[in-house]
């Protein structure tokens, strides 16, 4: 088979391998080694003697020397794998479902909100029930992918042009010609960008559920590593992990280019769709109460038909009348909903100030990224790994650097709340159209100016699409976090309910935290349809 | 901090870390797995099905040969290290086989409660904390605690031995480091020694012995045959004393079983099998620390990076706890009255109210019929 290299003999294997490197990759590697030399230097001269932070150099001593931990990488990746397949699965079929019946639109993209909601480090143990041990971790991977795969696939499926529409329908095709030939092509850029971003997620949700237990997994040998204080492999499994996910994430979208595709990260990265259809008149505001009033509908239907089918012990499986006695009716209903809501006002605080640190530091990111191109060639592939970054093997990490106390918590809500922040605002600043600039650059209006008089206008919409999917976000790190490292908030209380055999509190606060996260992301959507209707008025 | 930590290797390359046992037990396990993941299959139908099918084997048990073994399954509450040395030498041994039963065992992990997968069918024992499991039974599980590993439980306070501190008095204005699990154990703790909870600041930990290295705590409730061990072995010298030797005196690792797998013939033939394993397979590790040790490093639990001079040391350890004057008349695992009231004594100190009955030695009893195992 000739290959169009042959017209170039000459060129050196080194050569040909950096022209295959995209653009920008080289000041990426650039600045990932400047990191890495901080970091080497840090443990010399912050942290001495401190059993924290180990040097990078002996932490590739020990990766190598586990052999990258391939058997346990084999593991969670096999469970990543299925639950990434099986979540993109499923949000093809909703996405499909809601172009054909748009009326179903809202309440599918709601249910796909309330799985994106629902803390999955605290119903684990409830899905192990369900599941058993292997499955459970394909589940958790498959719920954490699904939001982020529908939101891609529907925005996808809706970005045909109309003319190739007319085309199909002018030849005689129907719907199914039309989804096939045209649809389905179209959506690729976005519904790639949603199966790259996805990859991460499902590695995140299988290490999630790699701490119900196990004989291999990165999950796994993290607990193991930090129990028994080896803290450099602890950072080697870390690293492997958020490695691997960069990697998948990397892979999937080289994989797309290939095929002729033009992944559209930015659009759904941390899965925010514009709802540029939606019209704002009275009717539709009703639709949106009406919306997750029936997608919950569904949700507590086959919530409480799933007991019923499978007649668990009731000690431990709460219906959503047991949960709703727990709460409103019971005896002593009113101790149980003041613990619950005191542990989520903790929640609420700390993951509302990681928030704003996380927005806060987007701002400015996104500012300096537009301002400054080669900084952004420097960063941005930085800010993709730490959007690959599986939270849970960097929370322990996170907390010996930062304490264990408030402000662990709210550097992991700040964390979440970056990456999709920095990406929303910078593609929102740079979505100005060019004939505004023009007219700034006419006016001479300075560089900086334009930002803050022009850009900054057309990002809001971006800054608020972040922010729905950043909220809830930042609740669900806060939770991981008091999970696993603070003394408070509903994640602790979540934690120490299941080690009391008190299944009535963790169904309690599950339902409670999800629900206050959903009430948010609905909320600030609404602003943000409020923000772009203004923008396009 | 100390040169080439975490990277540590046992100069004592054990002779089952070499390629005999390094091919052939893995790969029976994973056999094991496979048929962990068929029956799974069948439980997603209902745990009726479960009983049908987990009992219908042992009808057959009488013929000799893997077919005619019974699959069943144990849940562990934590990942598979030596603190289930019995269960890894029994799987090693082969006494679950010896008693007609295929045994899957399930580890746990940090966020794992057995309760729920035994009282679901899904594993006909589990192992769990006493308080965590008593409380499940008063919420309404119904299970039963048909045994004991540790009669003391190795619940206790790690200090460095450069700030040590050597009884619950000088505990008072220092901070330690408490995990989710141990809370209850913590207060009830604190009650039994009339320490105001005021005067001690507790950081909540989870699995970790860093922070007690870095000195952001001094002191850490542990496991006597864990954390002691791992921070002696890392550089970091270390003074502990049991929870137990100051008034909390606890069973720990109890064994629990669904009330109605008692009731059934065939259930409780194979739950009386598979404790007579737990049993051989304490006994085994005692007499042989190091065999029990490299199990759980070069074996089952290879992908955890075990190190195994920490395994090692733990098993010695565990011995002075799981065996007991008791223990030695009437065999290991079982729980005396003495030691049922002084359990059910602690517990309510922390807010458990169990009771003696929930506690029976009636498994124990027709394990050690044709004589004690001690």
């Amino acid at each position: 088979m000739s290959q169009p290299e042959v017209s170039q003999p000459n060129r050196s294997r080194a050569a040909r391998l950096l022209a295959s490197v995209p653009a920008g990759w080289l000041e990426g590697l650039a600045g990932s080694a400047v990191l890495l030399g901080l970091w080497e230097l840090m443990t010399a001269v912050v942290f001495p003697g401190r059993h924290v932070v180990p040097p990078p150099s002996q932490v590739v001593a020990v990766m190598f020397h586990d052999g990258f931990y391939l058997s346990s990488l084999g593991t969670t990746l096999s469970e990543a794998g299925r639950g990434w397949l099986i979540g993109n699965i499923a949000a093809v079929a909703f996405a499909v479902l809601a172009l054909f019946v748009p009326r179903l639109s809202k309440t599918l993209q709601q249910f796909g909100a309330i799985t994106y909601c629902v803390p999955t480090v605290a119903i684990g143990p409830l899905i192990l029930i369900f599941a058993g041990p292997d499955a459970t971790k394909v589940a958790i991977a498959a719920l954490s992918v699904f939001f982020v795969s529908l939101i891609a696939w529907m925005t996808g499926l809706r970005a045909t042009d109309q003319a190739s529409l007319d085309l199909v329908h002018a030849y005689g095709g129907g719907r199914l010609t039309e989804l096939v030939r045209v649809r389905l092509r179209a959506a690729l850029p976005s519904a790639s960008g949603g199966l790259a971003l996805s990859a991460p997620a499902a590695i995140l949700g299988a290490i999630i559920g790699e701490y119900l237990g196990g004989t291999h997994g990165l999950g796994v040998a993290m607990v193991s590593a930090e129990e028994s204080f080896q803290v450099a492999r602890t950072w080697a499994i870390g690293i492997v992990a958020t490695g691997v996910s960069g990697i998948a994430y990397g892979l999937i979208l080289l994989v797309v280019r290939k095929l002729g595709g033009d992944p559209q990260v930015g659009t759904v990265t941390g899965a925010a769709v514009h709802d540029r259809g939606a019209r704002r008149s009275v009717f539709t505001r009703a639709g949106r109460l009406a919306g997750p009033a029936v997608s919950l509908g569904v949700i507590v239907a086959i919530w409480a038909l799933a007991l019923k089918a499978f007649s668990l012990s009731s000690y431990f499986a709460k219906s959503p009348a047991a949960v709703w006695s727990f709460l409103f009716k019971g005896p002593s209903s009113t101790a149980h909903r003041n613990a619950v809501l005191q542990a989520l006002g903790v929640t609420m605080h700390d993951a509302m100030l990681g928030w704003l640190v996380g927005t806060g530091a987007a701002l400015v990111g996104a500012a300096v990224l537009v301002q400054l191109p080669r900084v952004r060639a420097a960063i941005f592939p930085m800010v993709m790994t730490l959007r690959s970054v599986p939270l849970i093997a960097m929370t322990p990490l996170i907390a010996l650097v930062f304490g264990q106390g408030v402000t662990g918590v709210t550097v992991i809500a700040a964390i979440v709340t970056f990456v999709p922040s920095l990406v929303l605002v910078a593609s929102g600043l740079e979505s100005a159209p060019p004939q505004a600039i023009e007219l700034a650059r006419a006016y001479n209006l300075s560089s900086m100016g334009t930002l803050v008089r022009i850009r900054a206008r057309y990002a809001t919409p971006s800054l608020f699409a972040a922010a729905k999917i950043a909220m809830p976000g930042a609740i669900l790190g806060a939770i991981l976090a008091e999970w696993l490292i603070t003394g408070s908030g509903i994640g602790h209380l979540m934690a120490a309910s299941l080690i009391g055999s008190d299944y009535g509190v963790l169904w309690a606060s599950v339902v409670v935290a999800s629900a206050v996260s959903l009430v948010l992301y609905e909320v600030v959507g609404s602003f943000e349809g409020v923000a772009q209707s203004r923008l396009a008025s | 901090m100390s040169a080439g930590s975490g990277i540590e290797v046992p100069e004592s390359t054990s002779p089952l870390g070499t390629s005999s046992s390094f091919m052939s037990a893995p790969l029976s396990r994973r056999k094991l797995f496979k048929r962990a993941g068929a029956m799974a299959l069948g439980l997603a139908v209902g745990p009726e099905l479960l009983a049908a099918c987990s009992s219908s084997p042992s009808t057959t048990s009488a013929a000799k040969g893997s077919a005619s073994l019974a699959d069943v399954s144990i849940q562990l509450n934590y990942l598979e290290n030596v603190q289930f040395a019995g269960t890894l030498m029994a799987m090693s041994k082969g006494y679950y086989k010896d008693a007609g039963l295929n045994v899957t065992v399930l580890p746990g992990g940090p966020n794992l409660a057995p309760e729920p997968v035994v009282v679901s069918g899904r594993a006909l024992v589990g192992v769990t904390h006493t308080a965590e499991g008593a409380q499940a039974i008063l919420n309404g599980a119904p299970l039963k605690i048909i045994g004991a590993a540790f009669q003391k439980s190795p619940t206790c306070l790690v200090s460095r031995a450069s700030n040590p501190i050597r009884n619950p008095q000088e505990m008072i204005g220092k901070t330690i480091g408490v995990s989710d699990t141990n809370l209850p154990i913590w207060k009830a703790f604190l009650k039994v020694n009339n320490i105001p909870p005021s005067s001690v600041k507790v950081n909540t930990v989870e699995f970790s012995t860093q922070p007690l290295a870095d000195g952001q705590i001094d002191g850490l409730i542990g496991f006597y045959t864990n954390e002691p061990i791992i921070l002696d072995l890392q550089g970091v010298p270390t003074y502990a004393f049991l929870l137990a030797d100051f008034g909390y005196p606890i069973v720990d690792d109890i064994y629990i079983a669904r009330s109605s797998d008692l009731a059934d013939a065939s259930t409780r033939k194979q739950i009386v099998g598979l404790m007579t394993g737990e049993a051989k397979g304490w006994r085994a590790a005692f007499a042989d620390p190091h065999e029990a040790a490299s199990l759980a490093v070069y074996d089952y639990g290879k992908s955890l990076h075990l190190v195994f001079q920490q395994q090692f040391e733990s098993v010695k350890a565990e011995q002075a706890l799981v065996t007991s004057p008791a223990t030695a008349s009437h065999g290991l695992l079982w729980m005396t009255p003495e030691t049922v009231a002084e359990t059910v004594k602690s517990l309510a100190l922390g807010g458990t109210n169990a009771t003696p009955g929930m506690f029976t030695n009636e498994i124990l009893t027709e394990v050690y019929s044709n004589g004690i195992i001690s």
